[in-house]
């Protein structure tokens, strides 16, 4: 598949580990657990999952933030591992990252044009005149205005901030952008602006996004396809709404359920008080298993697989739903 | 929203920036610091110019003029034992003394900065490696290790110098690593990494600039204390060696002496204590400008209750609303008139709470929305008395509690009240409870607070609030710290600690905004569960309509301070009168409705400290013109318990 | 808990060598050669190569150290030259001086500057504050041995309400209250500069948590003032205060060198003194090692108390 850009395969991810200074094994924490996605150019793919469940770890790994414990990152067909053993420059240049929170991604003590201007020279090696027009001109892209440039980022609301990391990011002129949680940290009013800026810039420079967020709603709304995590694999991806419509692992029903909508009341409650499995020492099964009100015996003993395609819709669970309603 | 002042501070962020004022400005109102900046420049300005003073040789001995008392002819402090000029002496002791302590500073701070930083920013074994040998050097009792190396090296002041200049770096290695560790792990270091930058232009450009003022704060508390090490060092004989002096060794040849001429211990010694005295004077002033927790006049002590100060607003001419109880009818428990909190940092005036008023019925559950810095968990705090003062001040209005207006009572009233009649669930409950305190602990004590039961009696009720909140196993959870539960858990203790004494009301400022999607369910659940069993009444803050329309019978919508819109959840919901709730509701995408265009709110809130005269919202409205601009507007009642702050308000066209 | 300490002891062991380590290479930076300056420059040849074959100083650093070592943890510290008597006798004989005026320090220090700092802290910018502030600020820049000359020269030069020197009184003394007596002066003098540093970190550190959010729960809950400053401010405080409490314990034992010069106290601190002086070097390396392992000690103990107060600290 020629338009795949960015694939993952198997990819692990655990903290910790080794052993102490006195015999004793520390304590390893499995962040990532197996995830398989791709994405296609020009499409954005959805992250959706609750805290803990391993998205930002993932979305580290794909922007070389971090470094997979197993399986690998190729994009547009090339690993990456080898991508940054070439040229430590060349992934920045083809994947960015947009951080959650705007105003501790830029440098108290710098200038908006210093922080700017970083990946333009580092990144494209442009100087002088064509420096100073480039900055205006990502300026405007992100609908700034360009005196801006010269105020330090305490000056700015979370959400002009939040441009800026945008801009940052587009310096590089980069393929795909990863956005972890760009919205959340943002006043409702301005999660708006940010995401039509989002899906504007998507359009004009043809980006292939994928879109990390633990809301629901914003993740419908922006993305071509969605793949739902849950302590950290995806356990279930569909194209298009399919996913909203008609869910098919129990714990993306649990997630439709729980988000509350205005105005409409009745939300629907999980009745255990489950928790979520311990990470230093995951279950052999699947592990939603303990709050799922259709687990069966077979769920606690083997973890469900699922054939996550391009645009199928799949499920890693051994009784979905929708099978027989 | 936790910390109100921080939230009218964020709002101001856009457009204030020259109303910083400058670090010298700031050193320069402490008054203190300031002395002690005068003292010490005027204390180096004597020893630069010592060599060109018309002083007398500070090492010719004068056997025949020795031991003369200060202010005789010729030596205006006296000579010593061998008749040197003591002024003399002293004057090129200091010289000494500053020189040495400051060299001594310089090198721990350039060589402890570079470890501290390097371990922070690297991690793992580097860090590992470097603080394992700093504790070592940190086992050693400070200044034996100071002695062990001067009896390697021999006495003598430059050897003195080296072995408090390699005491003290641990300290700054310490120190430094701890910042740096904050600073690396923040998310600026790595937006730089994929800007392209490698680890030293990070080290010296992003993470240096942020450690310097931590690195000038350690540097100005360890300077006097070099200072006083190496005189202690000359003191007992291995700093300074004869015929050379500095304060120390002067000191410690006039210890001999002490009974017979007193001068010459007590100069050298004040002298000593007048340097490093300035040094901390100014060591503070210095802290206390680049310390950004102080920036804002914080550290602060609050006041058990905020400051209330209503004598300005009886006469001012803000526009109050004539009937601020549009409410459901329903015999209100909770009454809020005309409400105003005000928080003053350095010359500006945050208006966070500009009037505001409603009420509260039996059993009913309001809700307050809006955006960070509208005011409403401001409103929330005031109620009580709980936002902290300074800065906060409560500048008007009133709260009628049954019948009473909480801001007339008794700082004992008001407590009797917390807690008890009204109780508060606040938003992370990993904050706001107690982490050294077990919650069965903190749950007897809130109930205790209010009832007089024994210890015993009061955890079996702690055990049993638990089990209402539905926490699995509350015998053995009761015994738990509050780190050890997960984030929904926590929230629990918190609403099982706001039900300990039957409360009347709960106000619960965004209680579920840090919980997971499916926690927030679950709280939701409980509480609406809670408010049908035991009749509470609720005031739940909030920025989500989601929630409001899960939970809420009656909303108010604030915006800048101020209550623009009030009624049914689904009056302000299917025909919200404002422009503002109904853009905030269009804002937002909808799950179950991807294709809806959502249409965002151009522009930012103002800022509470320079709010217009007109509508706040009049600059982001399409419906505004000149009239909306000219004055405050009221608070219109539009009928049925709906009432909004709009002169154009949204007419019948959405219903 | 049991398992805390024998892990923080164990823990202990590589801290201890280390320490070691640092005293003896320390020892090794010394210029020129050791027998030769215990022989003096008349020696002869013979007697110089004899003599270090006796200290083993034609043997590589490192079986040096550990000739050292095995001979110390078989409380062989060696043989001071300048006293002519074994190392360890006389540093026992001098320790116990030492602890008494540093433990007296660090109690008096502990006390009285935790009740200062939180005083200031709840009477922020009263009267009382400022009064302390000032007085704290005094305590941590007067140099600790002039104070002591100069109350020396007042209390028992000039007023003779106390003795002017020594542990115990020459001719008739012996008992507690002289012990007592003579302790006043050196214990206080060097209680001095700790008793400031602990009053204001407590200070700091507790308007700090008093801005906390979870003191806002408990005034909240309805708790009276009191309970929330000394109940729970007051524990959260203190947290942040033990471990240095436990580097102040440092700064009191290092301190006691001069102290005990001052007043002539006879105490490991003025042995080291006199040690350097004469270059005694096998008496500076026992005295530097028994004051750090009972620092060390010491801290094992900030340590467990600490973990006692704060549940959150993981061993």
């Amino acid at each position: 598949m020629p338009d795949i850009v960015l694939q993952t395969r198997d990819l692990v991810r655990v903290f910790g580990g080794g052993r102490t200074l006195f015999m004793g094994k520390k304590p390893s924490v499995y962040a990532v657990r197996g995830v398989d996605i791709a994405v296609r150019k020009g499409e954005t793919l959805g992250v959706v999952g609750e805290s803990g469940c391993g998205k930002s770890t993932l979305a580290r790994m794909l922007v070389g933030l971090d470094r997979p414990s197993a399986g690998d990152v190729t994009v547009s067909g090339e690993p990456l591992n080898d991508l940054l053993s070439r040229d430590r420059h060349a992934l920045s240049r083809r994947i960015q990252y947009v951080f959650q929170d705007p105003i501790s991604s830029l440098n108290p003590r710098k200038l908006i044009r210093e922080t700017l201007s970083a990946p333009l020279c580092y990144l494209r090696n442009l100087s002088g005149q064509a420096l100073t027009d480039r900055l205006e001109e990502l300026m405007d892209c992100v609908n700034l205005r360009p005196e801006f440039l010269d105020r330090y980022p305490h000056e700015f609301s979370g959400g002009q901030a939040q441009r800026v990391g945008i801009a940052r990011a587009l310096a590089a002129e980069p393929e795909i952008i990863v956005l972890d949680e760009p919205v959340s940290a943002l006043d409702v009013s301005v999660q708006a602006q940010v995401l039509n800026l989002l899906d504007d810039l998507k359009k004009r420079f043809g980006l292939t996004y994928i879109f990390i967020s633990h809301d629901l709603s914003v993740v419908e709304a922006v993305s071509d396809r969605v793949a739902v995590m849950y302590f950290g694999r995806v356990v279930e991806q569909a194209a298009g709404q399919a996913l909203f419509v008609a869910p098919r692992h129990p714990y993306t029903r649990l997630l439709l359920d729980s988000a509350p909508v205005p105005g409409k009341r009745g939300l629907q409650v999980e009745d255990a008080n489950a928790e979520l499995p311990d990470p230093m020492a995951p279950p052999p099964g699947c592990a939603f298993a303990p709050r799922c009100p259709y687990a069966q015996n077979d769920c606690r003993k083997k973890v469900p697989e699922a054939d996550f395609g391009m645009d199928n819709h799949a499920a890693a669970c051994f009784h979905p739903l929708g099978a027989m309603t | 929203m936790s910390n109100p002042a921080a939230t009218a501070k964020m709002a101001a962020k856009p457009r204030k920036s020259s109303a910083r004022p400058s670090a010298f400005k700031l050193l320069a109102r402490n008054h203190l610091a300031l002395l002690g900046a005068v003292i010490l420049a005027g204390v180096i300005i004597v020893a630069l110019i010592t060599p060109w003073l018309p002083l007398t040789d500070p090492d010719a001995t004068d056997p025949a003029n020795r031991l003369l008392r200060p202010l005789t002819d010729g030596h205006f402090l006296g000579t010593d034992h061998l008749g040197r000029d003591l002024l003399s002496r002293l004057l090129w002791g200091t010289r000494v003394s500053l020189a040495v302590g400051i060299s001594a500073s310089l090198f721990a701070a350039v060589f402890g900065s570079a470890i501290g930083i390097i371990s922070g920013y690297f991690g793992g074994r580097t860090d590992n490696v470097l603080m394992r040998g700093i504790d070592m050097v940190m086992a050693f009792p400070y200044i034996l290790l100071a002695l062990a190396i001067v009896a390697a090296l021999g006495p003598g002041l430059m050897n003195a110098l080296y072995a408090i200049a390699v005491v003290n770096i641990p300290f700054f290695a310490r120190n430094i690593r701890g910042v740096t560790v904050g600073i690396a792990h923040r998310e600026f270091v790595d937006a730089a990494r994929l800007s392209g930058k490698g680890h030293i232009r990070i080290l010296l450009s992003e993470i240096l600039p942020n450690v310097m003022p931590v690195i000038v704060i350690t540097m100005s508390t360890t300077v006097g204390w070099m200072i006083l090490e190496t005189a202690g060092l000359s003191f007992l004989g291995l700093g300074a060696q004869p015929p050379q002096a500095d304060l120390g060794s002067m000191l410690g040849e006039g210890r001999k002496l002490i009974t017979t001429a007193l001068h010459l211990s007590a100069i050298p010694g004040g002298m000593i204590f007048l340097l490093v005295m300035s040094i901390n004077l100014l060591g503070d002033g210095i802290r206390d400008v680049l310390d950004p927790r102080l920036k804002s006049g914080a550290l602060a002590r609050p006041a058990p209750v905020t400051r209330i100060d209503r004598s300005k607003t009886m006469t001012n001419g803000n526009v109050t609303d004539a009937n601020p109880n549009i409410n459901s009818g329903r015999d209100p428990i909770l009454s809020v008139e005309d409400l105003r909190t005000e928080f003053v940092l350095g010359d500006d005036v945050y208006k966070a709470v500009g009037g505001v008023s409603f009420s509260v019925g039996r059993n009913e559950c309001v809700g307050l929305v809006g955006e960070s810095g509208s005011g409403k968990s401001v409103t929330a705090l005031s109620l009580l008395g709980l936002v902290a003062s300074p800065p906060g001040t409560i500048v008007g209005g009133r709260v009628m509690l049954e019948g009473r207006d909480v801001f007339d009572m008794r700082e004992s009233e008001i407590r009797a009240i917390r807690g008890g009649r009204a109780a508060y669930v606040f938003q992370d409950p990993l904050s706001t409870l107690h982490p050294l305190f077990s919650v069965g602990d903190q749950l007897v004590e809130a109930i205790r607070a209010h009832n007089r039961v024994s210890y015993k009696d009061a955890w079996a009720k702690a055990v049993s609030l638990l089990r209402m909140v539905r926490i699995p196993n509350p015998e053995q959870r009761a015994d738990s710290y509050p780190h050890q539960l997960s984030g929904g858990m926590r929230q629990r203790v918190g609403i099982a600690m706001a039900l300990a004494n039957e409360p009347e009301l709960i106000i619960a400022d965004e209680p579920t905004t840090a919980l997971d999607v499916t926690v927030q369910a679950q709280i939701l659940k409980l509480m609406n569960n809670l408010r049908t069993e035991h009749g509470t009444s609720v005031l739940f803050i909030t920025h989500d309509f989601g929630v409001v329309s899960e939970i809420c019978d009656r909303v108010a919508v604030m915006y800048a301070g101020q209550i623009v819109e009030m009624g049914t959840t689904q009056q302000v919901l299917q025909q919200p009168a404002h422009p503002y709730t109904k853009r905030l509701i269009d804002c937002v995408p909808r799950l179950g409705e991807a294709k809806r265009d959502v249409a965002a709110i151009p522009g930012l809130p103002p800022a509470v400290n320079n709010l217009p005269a007109g509508c706040a919202f009049a600059e982001r409205c399409d419906r505004a013109d000149d009239t909306c601009r000219a004055g405050a507007v009221a608070l219109d009642d539009l009928g049925a318990g709906h009432a909004v702050r709009c002169l154009k308000p949204m007419g019948g066209e959405d219903a | 808990m049991h398992v805390y300490i024998l892990r923080r002891l164990v823990l202990m062991v590589p801290v201890l060598f280390g320490l070691t380590v640092i005293v003896f290479l320390i020892m090794s930076l010394i210029p020129g050669d050791p027998a030769l300056a215990i022989l003096g420059s008349y020696a002869t040849p013979e007697n110089v190569a004899k003599l270090r074959a006796d200290l083993g100083l034609d043997k590589s650093l490192i079986s040096q150290y550990w000739i050292w070592l095995t001979h110390m943890l078989h409380g062989d510290f060696g043989r001071s030259y300048s006293l002519n008597r074994p190392v360890l006798d006389e540093i026992l004989e001098r320790f116990g001086a030492t602890l008494i005026l540093a433990g007296t320090s660090l109690v008096l220090c502990t006390i009285l500057g935790l009740l200062t700092g939180v005083v200031s802290a709840v009477r922020q910018y009263g009267w009382a504050d400022k009064t302390l502030t000032f007085v704290v600020l005094i305590g941590i820049s007067v140099p600790s041995f002039w104070l002591g000359l100069m109350m020396m020269l007042l209390f028992a030069v000039n007023l003779r309400w106390l003795p002017v020197s020594g542990m115990y009184a020459i001719y008739g003394g012996g008992d507690l209250p002289d012990l007592l007596r003579h302790l006043v002066m050196p214990s206080i003098t060097l209680a001095v500069v700790a008793t400031g540093v602990i009053a204001r970190l407590t200070r700091s550190n507790m308007l700090e948590v008093l801005r906390q959010d979870y003191i806002r729960t408990a005034r909240a809950k309805g708790l009276d003032e009191r309970r929330v400053i000394y109940r729970h401010a007051f524990k959260a405080a203190l947290v942040n205060v033990i471990p240095v409490i436990g580097v102040q314990a440092g700064f009191v034992l290092g301190g006691a060198v001069y102290i005990e010069t001052v007043f002539q106290w006879p105490g490991i601190g003025r042995m080291l003194v006199t040690a350097i002086a004469t270059r005694d070097i096998l008496l500076v390396q026992g005295g530097v090692v028994i004051v750090a392992a009972s620092y060390v000690l010491f801290n094992l103990f900030a340590d467990v108390l600490q973990h006692l107060i704060d549940p959150r600290v993981k061993a």
